[in-house]
């Protein structure tokens, strides 16, 4: 699968690696989209998680998508700047990602792009900052 | 009626809050529900009530610290959490638990998803007006929660699992108090199902209501009983077994009506399910330790783990980010009624006030897993 998505993604796929069931990749944030359609066409239905780590370094945003019919993840970690960060939103392609994309909106300040309803939804609306950031 | 008059008469929608409290609201939930009469023309739930920042604190507190932690995320199923949590250390540390251990968190885990499933039947059947239900399933209740007092002094959320196993093994007359259970609870069973799908009112209620299609479920990441009820058989415990459920029998029940009813025929069949499990962890039971050797103050290597269980209300995962030190970098906690919630939207869809309720209870949600 690596290979084909390599092929298809030249210059969008960093990294990548396979472990037990689990398809490891970095991804350019200018293809995630697209690769994600790919994913879904794919067979890569089912929006395990989605989420964002600040390792202190630098801020990535984790997709972890399950093939219901393979039983296998694509893990996705696409790096993103930690102020004014901006990503394409997935919610096109999962509806489960609607509201994850908000958590990592309102904990992290990553902006989703075409995202239908972006706003805070664990903290108030008037709450100022992102709190998972590390500052 | 004269054109003067039918000019005049339109209709408008209507917003109204449904909660924070609320009688039949499970928790502090917030549904926005924008109404065209009695018809729902839209539902926006209002989440975060709950909200207390557990995964930040899971980054100041040492991996030993956090375990009483996640049992506060669904407290009424709070083994299910603290144990992925437990596995997930477990994954990042490569610590091996005794076999012993992963049995017993077995037995545990299926008495909890029973103990879970009779607060949500009890709970459902009280929103729908049925008061006896509900009695009867607290008074069975109350048996395994004295099991679980036996086992480990406590009867909501236990931190029983611990980095590498449990806190202690059973106690004496814990095996036979439990197979005691065993025995008395099928007929029980028998006694709710009939009370339910006995009653044309619930029958009524609940059968093609809050219509949630296969693949949208999916699309959702919906998970447990909510996606089940619509055919899908994804179960944690057969898809990617834990513990020791390679090494046990029991079915996965799925419904394929996708309505409240359908729900309901998946939780039923999961209680007897986990009496079928239990039975054979209280024959199969390895001896030896229940606990593997850990190191006081754990450094795992900077790496990641993923670990998830199959709670009763679904998939419920824990993702660790190391660096090496004593703490995580990251707790990221995957709570299944998060992503269950969400689809209430598609579920809604052309429901009364009055369904909402049903809907809502059909999903089984707790609060404190949604808003962590």
């Amino acid at each position: 699968m690596i290979e084909r998505l390599r092929e298809k993604f030249p210059k969008g796929i960093l990294e990548s690696s396979e472990h037990g069931n689990e398809t490891l990749l970095t991804v350019e944030p200018a293809v995630l989209l697209d690769l994600c359609r790919q994913l879904n066409a794919a067979g890569f239905d089912y929006p395990a998680d989605l989420t964002a780590v600040d390792d202190g370094k630098g801020l990535r945003v984790v997709y972890r998508i399950f093939s219901t019919s393979e039983r296998r993840y694509a893990v996705l970690s696409v790096p993103v700047a930690r102020r004014g960060g901006s990503l394409p939103s997935v919610s096109s392609v999962w509806r489960g990602a609607e509201w994850f994309e908000r958590e990592v909106y309102d904990l992290f300040g990553v902006h989703f792009r075409g995202h239908p309803d972006l706003r805070r939804i664990l903290l108030p609306e008037d709450w100022e900052g992102h709190p998972l950031l590390k500052e | 009626m004269s054109a003067a008059r039918t000019e005049i008469t339109r209709t408008e929608t209507k917003i109204l809050s449904m909660g924070p409290q609320h009688p039949s609201m499970h928790g502090v939930l917030r549904l926005e529900l924008t109404l065209d009469g009695e018809v729902i023309a839209k539902v926006r739930p209002d989440i975060g009530f709950l909200h207390r920042g557990l995964e930040k604190m899971g980054e100041n507190r040492t991996y030993a610290q956090f375990v009483p932690y996640p049992d506060r995320l669904d407290y009424v199923a709070s083994f299910s959490n603290n144990l992925a949590y437990c596995e997930a250390v477990e994954k990042l540390a490569g610590i091996e638990v005794p076999r012993r251990a992963k049995w017993l968190r077995v037995l545990f885990l299926e008495l909890q998803r029973i103990a879970s499933h009779l607060v949500w039947l009890g709970t459902f059947a009280l929103d729908l007006g049925a008061w006896t239900v509900f009695l009867y399933c607290f008074r069975e209740r109350e048996i395994i929660l004295d099991l679980f007092e036996m086992a480990t002094g406590a009867r909501l959320t236990y931190s029983w699992n611990r980095i590498g196993g449990l806190a202690k093994d059973l106690p004496e007359g814990f095996a036979r108090a439990c197979q005691e259970f065993l025995e008395l609870m099928p007929a029980r069973i028998q006694e709710y199902d009939g009370l339910f799908s006995g009653n044309r009112i619930l029958r009524a209620r609940l059968e093609g209501v809050g219509l949630l299609p296969p693949e949208v479920g999916i699309s959702y990441g919906a998970s447990g009983p909510t996606l089940r009820g619509s055919g899908v058989d994804y179960d944690v415990r057969r898809v990617e077994p834990f513990e020791a459920y390679s090494e046990i029998d029991f079915n996965v029940a799925t419904s394929p009506l996708c309505d409240c009813y359908g729900r309901y025929l998946v939780r039923i069949e999961e209680m007897r399910q986990s009496l079928r499990i239990i039975r054979q962890v209280l024959e199969g039971l390895p001896e030896g330790e229940v606990m593997a050797k850990v190191p006081r103050t754990l450094r795992p290597p900077a790496a990641e783990a993923y670990a998830h269980v199959e709670s009763p209300r679904g998939d419920f995962g824990v993702y660790l980010v190391s660096d090496g030190g004593d703490r995580p970098l990251r707790v990221r906690l995957r709570a299944p009624s998060f992503c269950n919630l969400a689809a209430i939207e598609e579920m809604a869809k052309g429901a009364k006030v009055a369904d909402i309720v049903a809907i809502v209870g059909s999903i089984d949600i707790v609060l404190g897993e949604i808003d962590r």
